[in-house]
């Protein structure tokens, strides 16, 4: 493990145990419901919350971002074959952990690429709630490093990963023009859009 | 005593025993139904507050205004159910906040935030069961449309 990588870890990890409350809020915040399922109702409030103009361009950046999830999880399970590490609590003494011990590879770090992935997709068309899911994922990373499961390696690369392929959603989505419109077009007609 | 939540808790075993292909596991089981309540409550709060913005008549259960009161009031349901509700239902996570440990009660303040930190691999839901129980938030959408078609709502939209 990198000293750079053991020295975050250690200094945020530092956190966990001291006070209750604070430990509570990692539980939930780094937990496995609380920012995935309001992720998921931010998307489903933005697919119907559109007046026209706004629904031409919001259904899109949805779709965009259930592309991007949808396109990033086989890469992170093929980056975590390649490049694989054991957890901070397999790894060092003294470790505090807040939650669950996970027993499947740490890096890259998954529900934090898939939140950013749904964050960068968004942020493209719907900047503030882009950036209220980038921050979603950005506390879910440092959740999870102060509660002991992941390294700040993981979550960076979590990041990165997420980002890439939010861009390679919204990409895919603009650029796929009738089939996109075809499905809207049909999802509409049936209320579903 | 068989009770309202045992009820509850054998609507969330069988959903869970089909996908996973296993018998009832108690704490998947209990994890399964608060899951699915918080989607189902969640995602027809969001649909009614979204349509009221979006002026969406055909899928408006109640008028443009109480939509976006009450739909608001469905979601924080949603969320104090599944992770408020421990407390004073009884469940598989009473005592100790560890999975493996737990005895049937109602969790206390110390261990609340634990109650849904468990692994998979010990009854918690992975992510493909979560994005799969997601699917229910459709029965959010068809209940917004049934109840706007109860109440004769016509529009374009």
């Amino acid at each position: 493990m990198a000293p750079a990588d053991e020295i975050v870890f250690l200094w945020l990890n530092d956190l966990a145990g001291r006070w209750p409350i604070l430990d509570d809020v990692v539980r939930l915040v780094g937990g496995d419901y609380l920012l995935f399922v309001s992720s998921a109702l931010l998307l489903l409030w933005l697919w119907f919350a559109g007046r026209k103009l706004e629904a031409g361009i919001w259904q899109p950046a949805v779709l965009a971002s259930l592309t991007a999830v949808v396109l990033v999880n086989p890469i992170l399970w093929l980056v975590s074959q390649a490049i694989s590490h054991p957890r901070p609590f397999d790894t060092l003494a003294e470790v505090t952990v807040l939650t669950y011990r996970a027993t499947d590879l740490p890096f890259p770090s998954n529900p934090v690429a898939a939140l950013v992935a749904v964050g960068a997709a968004l942020l493209l068309s719907k900047v503030d709630l882009g950036w209220l899911v980038l921050g979603f994922g950005l506390g879910l990373g440092v959740a999870r490093i102060i509660a002991g499961v992941h390294w700040p390696s993981d979550v960076l690369a979590g990041i990165a990963i997420g980002a890439i392929f939010g861009w390679i959603g919204t990409l895919i989505i603009r650029t796929s023009g009738r089939p996109t419109d075809r499905l809207l077009a049909i999802l509409r007609k049936a209320s579903l859009a | 005593m068989v009770g309202i939540w045992d009820f509850w808790l054998w609507l969330g075993g069988p959903l869970s025993a089909i996908v996973d292909g296993v018998g009832l596991d108690l704490i998947r089981s209990a994890l399964t139904r608060d899951y699915l309540i918080l989607v189902l409550l969640a995602c027809f709060g969001v649909i009614q507050m979204a349509s009221a913005r979006s002026g969406r008549a055909k899928l408006l259960a109640m008028s443009s205004s109480s939509a976006s009161r009450f739909g608001l009031a469905f979601i924080v349901a949603g969320y104090v159910w599944f992770f408020i509700a421990p407390l004073v239902v009884s469940g598989p996570w009473g005592g100790s906040p560890a999975a493996v440990h737990a005895e049937w009660g109602p969790a206390s303040i110390e261990t609340l935030s634990a109650v849904r930190g468990v692994n998979d691999t010990l009854g918690g839901l992975s992510a493909n069961h979560q994005v799969l129980y997601l699917a229910v938030g459709v029965a959010g959408w068809g209940l917004s449309r049934v109840l706007s078609m109860l109440r004769g709502s016509r529009g374009p939209r």
